[in-house]
C-alpha cells in the first residue's frame, strides 16, 4: 500500500556534471549556522558593528538630528575619525579589519561554524559517507571552504556593501556616490580575498582535528594567540610592522587594507605571503591525514 | 556476473589485509563472510575506490576494468559499517543530499528522497534531526542513502551492527525485499552467519586476508558426508552391534541416534540392522550442514564467530572416525 504516493520508483534522471556535485554540499554548509536559534542569533550578533555604522551615517546625513553636526572637512582632517567618515574607505573596511570589533566577530563566526566544518563530519563517520559518492575529498573540502566564505562574506564583505548602498541612499546629492565607487572594488575585492584567505585557513585547522571542540581550541589560538605575540613583540621591538608577518589576523587586515587603500602598518608584501605560507603549510598536512583518512577508513 | 575479483591484494603499508583474492559474485545476494579483520571491509573499499590495490584487477558489472570511482559509485549504493550521519540534517536532509553528490538534479533527488525513506520506514521520521535517531533508524537512513540514486548493486557493510532482535529482522528484511522486488544485487559483508543464511543465495567466505570457501549456499551446505538422525522403537533398542564396520552410530538417548555415512554409501543397512535387532525406525531425517559448520571447518576450529550457536562452534564429536576406512 502506498501513502500519498511514496513509492519506490526507480527511473531515469539526467546526472549533474561532475564539477557542479560540490554545491549542495556548499550550500548545506552556508545554511548550518541558520538551523539553530543560538546561530541565527550569531549571525544577527555580528552585525552591530553594520547597525552602529549605519546610526552613524543616519547622523551625518541628517536622518536622525541631534543638534549641529560635525563638518566632512573636520572629519576628514582628524585621522582619528577617518573611520568614521563615509567619502573614505576606512568607514568600510575598518568595521571588518579592525582589531575592535572585527577580530572578536571573525573568530565568533568561524568558530560557530568553520572551525567545524570537516571535525564535526569525522566525528559522525560523515566523510565515509560522503566519499563514497560522486565528489572526492578535494571537492570535499572545496564545497566546505565554499560554504563558509558565503557565510563570513554575508558579514565581511555584504555588510560593508550594504553600507555603501545605504551611505549612497542616503547622501543629500551624487557626491557621495561618485566620490566612492573609485575604491568601492577594490575594496570589496580585498575583504573578499582575506576572507578567502582566513576560512580557508580555519577549514586546514579543521581538517587536522578529530574533534569539534579541539578545532575551535586550535583555530582560537592561531588568530587570537598570534595576534596577541605578535602585539607584544611588536611593543617590544618598537616596531609595529611586525605584526604583519607574525599575526594572521593582522596579515590579512594589512592586505585588505593596502587593496582597499588605506593606511597599512605593515607591508602588504609581506601579509599575503605569510597567509599564503600559513595556507599551503596546512594544506600538505591536511591534505596527507585526508588521503589517510580516505585509504584507511 | 557483478562483481568480478582477479588476484586482489590490498596491503596497508606493509599490512596485508586482503591477499591474492579471486572470485566472482553473481546477481542476488552474496555473502562476504569472515571474521573481524578478514579483508571483507578492505574488498568493499576497493571496489569504491578508497583503497588502492597493490594487486590485481577489479569489475564492477559491465565497467571496464579501468573505470573510474566515480562511474562504480554511480552504480553502486554503499551503506559504511559504522555509525554516520550527516551532522545537523534531518534524514530526508541527508538522503537528499547523498542522491544530490552522487548526480541527481535536486528534483529527482528531493522526490527519490521522500521514496526511499519511506521504503525503509523512516516516512514518519524524515525530518526528525538524525542525532535524535536510535540506533536502528540511523542504520535504515544509511539504507536509504545508498539506494536514493537507484545504483543496481548495493554494497552493505554489516548492516545489522548494533541492532536489536527486532531491528535486525526489520532490516533483513528490508534486504530480501530489495533482492526480492525491487531486482537489487547485494553483496553483505558480515560476521554474523545467520544473516548470511537468511538473505544470501551464495557466500566468499574469507579468512586472514584469503578465500577459504565459497559457492553457493545449497552447494556448501551440502555434505559430503551424511547425517541422518534416526528414531527408533523400542528406545533401549540396540541395533549398532548389526551394523556393517564402517556405519558409525551414537545414541542420543530417547530412543533417537545420529548415524554417519559416507556421501556413496546406502541407507539400507540402517534399515536392516534395526528390524535384525528387533525394532521399527518411526523416523529418518537426513541432515545438511549448516553454514556455522561450513564456515568453522573453513577457517579452523578455534574460531568465535558472533552468531554460532553452542552446538556449532564445539567440533562436532565423530565416534571412530580415525577407525574408519
Amino acid at each position: 500500500m502506498t501513502v500519498l504516493g511514496l513509492r519506490y520508483r526507480p527511473g531515469p534522471y539526467r546526472p549533474v556534471a561532475a564539477w557542479r556535485r560540490w554545491w549542495p554540499l556548499a550550500r548545506h554548509e552556508f545554511l548550518s549556522l541558520f538551523r539553530t536559534k543560538g546561530g541565527i542569533a550569531v549571525f544577527c550578533v555580528c552585525f552591530v558593528p553594520l547597525a552602529v555604522r549605519l546610526f552613524v551615517l543616519m547622523i551625518r546625513f541628517g536622518v536622525v538630528d541631534f543638534g549641529p553636526r560635525p563638518r566632512g572637512q573636520a572629519l576628514a582632517r582628524s585621522q582619528a575619525l577617518a573611520q568614521w567618515d563615509p567619502q573614505r574607505p576606512d568607514f568600510y573596511v575598518e568595521m571588518v579589519v579592525g582589531t575592535w570589533p572585527g577580530l572578536p566577530i571573525l573568530v565568533l563566526l568561524t568558530a560557530m561554524v568553520t572551525a567545524g566544518a570537516v571535525a564535526r563530519d569525522r566525528r559522525t563517520n560523515a566523510l565515509e559517507l560522503l566519499w563514497t559518492r560522486g565528489i572526492g575529498p578535494r571537492a570535499y573540502l572545496f564545497a566546505k571552504w565554499c560554504g563558509s566564505l558565503l557565510l563570513v562574506s554575508c558579514v565581511t564583505v555584504v555588510g560593508p556593501l550594504l553600507l555603501w548602498c545605504a551611505a549612497a541612499l542616503m547622501a543629500e546629492d551624487w557626491g557621495q556616490l561618485t566620490g566612492t565607487l573609485p575604491f568601492l572594488g577594490p575594496m570589496l575585492g580585498g575583504l573578499l580575498l582575506v576572507t578567502a584567505a582566513w576560512t580557508g585557513i580555519c577549514v586546514q585547522v579543521s581538517t587536522l582535528c578529530s574533534q569539534t571542540s579541539q578545532a575551535v581550541v586550535a583555530w582560537c589560538m592561531l588568530v587570537v594567540g598570534s595576534t596577541a605575540i605578535a602585539g607584544v613583540l611588536g611593543i617590544v621591538a618598537r616596531d609595529p610592522s611586525i605584526r604583519t608577518w607574525l599575526s594572521i589576523w593582522d596579515a590579512g587586515a594589512t592586505v585588505a587594507r593596502s587593496v582597499a587603500g588605506v593606511a597599512a602598518r605593515g607591508s602588504p608584501g609581506y601579509g599575503a605571503l605569510f597567509l599564503a605560507g600559513v595556507f599551503v603549510a596546512l594544506w600538505c598536512v591536511a591534505r596527507r591525514r585526508l588521503v589517510l583518512e580516505e585509504a584507511v577508513g | 556476473m557483478t562483481v568480478v575479483l582477479d588476484r586482489l591484494s590490498i596491503h596497508y603499508g606493509r599490512h596485508p589485509a586482503v591477499l591474492d583474492v579471486s572470485a566472482s559474485f553473481g546477481a542476488g545476494a552474496v555473502g562476504l563472510l569472515g571474521r573481524n579483520g578478514a579483508g571483507k571491509s578492505s574488498i568493499l573499499k576497493a571496489l569504491l575506490g578508497l583503497v588502492r590495490p597493490s594487486q590485481g584487477s577489479m569489475r564492477v558489472l559491465d565497467l571496464p576494468a579501468d573505470a573510474g570511482p566515480e562511474a562504480v559509485r554511480a552504480k553502486v549504493g554503499y551503506m559504511p559499517e559504522r555509525d554516520a550521519y550527516v551532522p545537523q540534517a534531518t534524514g530526508f536532509e541527508m538522503v537528499s543530499l547523498l542522491g544530490m553528490l552522487s548526480g541527481m538534479p535536486r528534483r529527482d533527488a528531493w522526490r527519490r528522497a521522500h521514496e526511499v525513506l519511506y521504503l525503509v520506514g523512516l516516512e514518519e521520521q524524515r525530518y526528525r534531526q538524525l542525532s535524535g535517531y536510535s540506533a536502528g533508524m540511523r542504520q535504515k537512513a544509511k539504507l536509504a542513502g545508498a539506494l536514493v540514486h537507484d545504483p543496481q548493486v548495493l554494497f552493505l557493510d554489516e548492516p545489522t551492527n548494533g541492532l536489536d532482535p527486532s531491528g535486525r529482522e526489520d532490516m533483513l528484511g528490508l534486504i530480501r525485499q530489495l533482492k526480492a522486488d525491487l531486482g537489487k544485487s547485494v553483496v553483505l559483508s558480515t560476521h554474523i552467519l545467520q544473516d548470511v543464511e537468511s538473505v544470501c543465495d551464495s557466500v566468499v567466505v574469507l579468512e586472514a586476508g584469503r578465500v577459504v570457501a565459497r559457492g553457493a549456499l545449497q552447494d556448501l551446505t551440502r555434505a559430503t558426508e551424511r547425517r541422518i538422525l534416526l528414531r527408533v522403537a523400542p528406545a533401549a533398542l540396540d541395533f549398532a552391534r548389526f551394523l556393517p564396520a564402517a556405519a558409525k552410530v551414537r545414541d542420543e538417548g530417547d530412543g533417537r541416534h545420529t548415524a554417519w555415512l559416507l556421501d556413496d554409501e546406502p541407507t539400507q543397512p540402517l534399515f536392516a540392522a534395526v528390524v535384525q535387532a528387533g525394532g521399527v525406525v518411526l523416523e529418518f531425517a537426513p541432515q545438511r550442514r549448516s553454514l556455522e559448520e561450513v564456515f568453522l571447518s573453513a577457517v579452523g576450529s578455534d574460531a568465535t564467530v558472533a552468531g554460532a550457536r553452542d552446538d556449532a562452534v564445539r567440533p562436532v564429536e565423530r565416534p571412530g572416525r580415525e577407525g574408519r576406512a
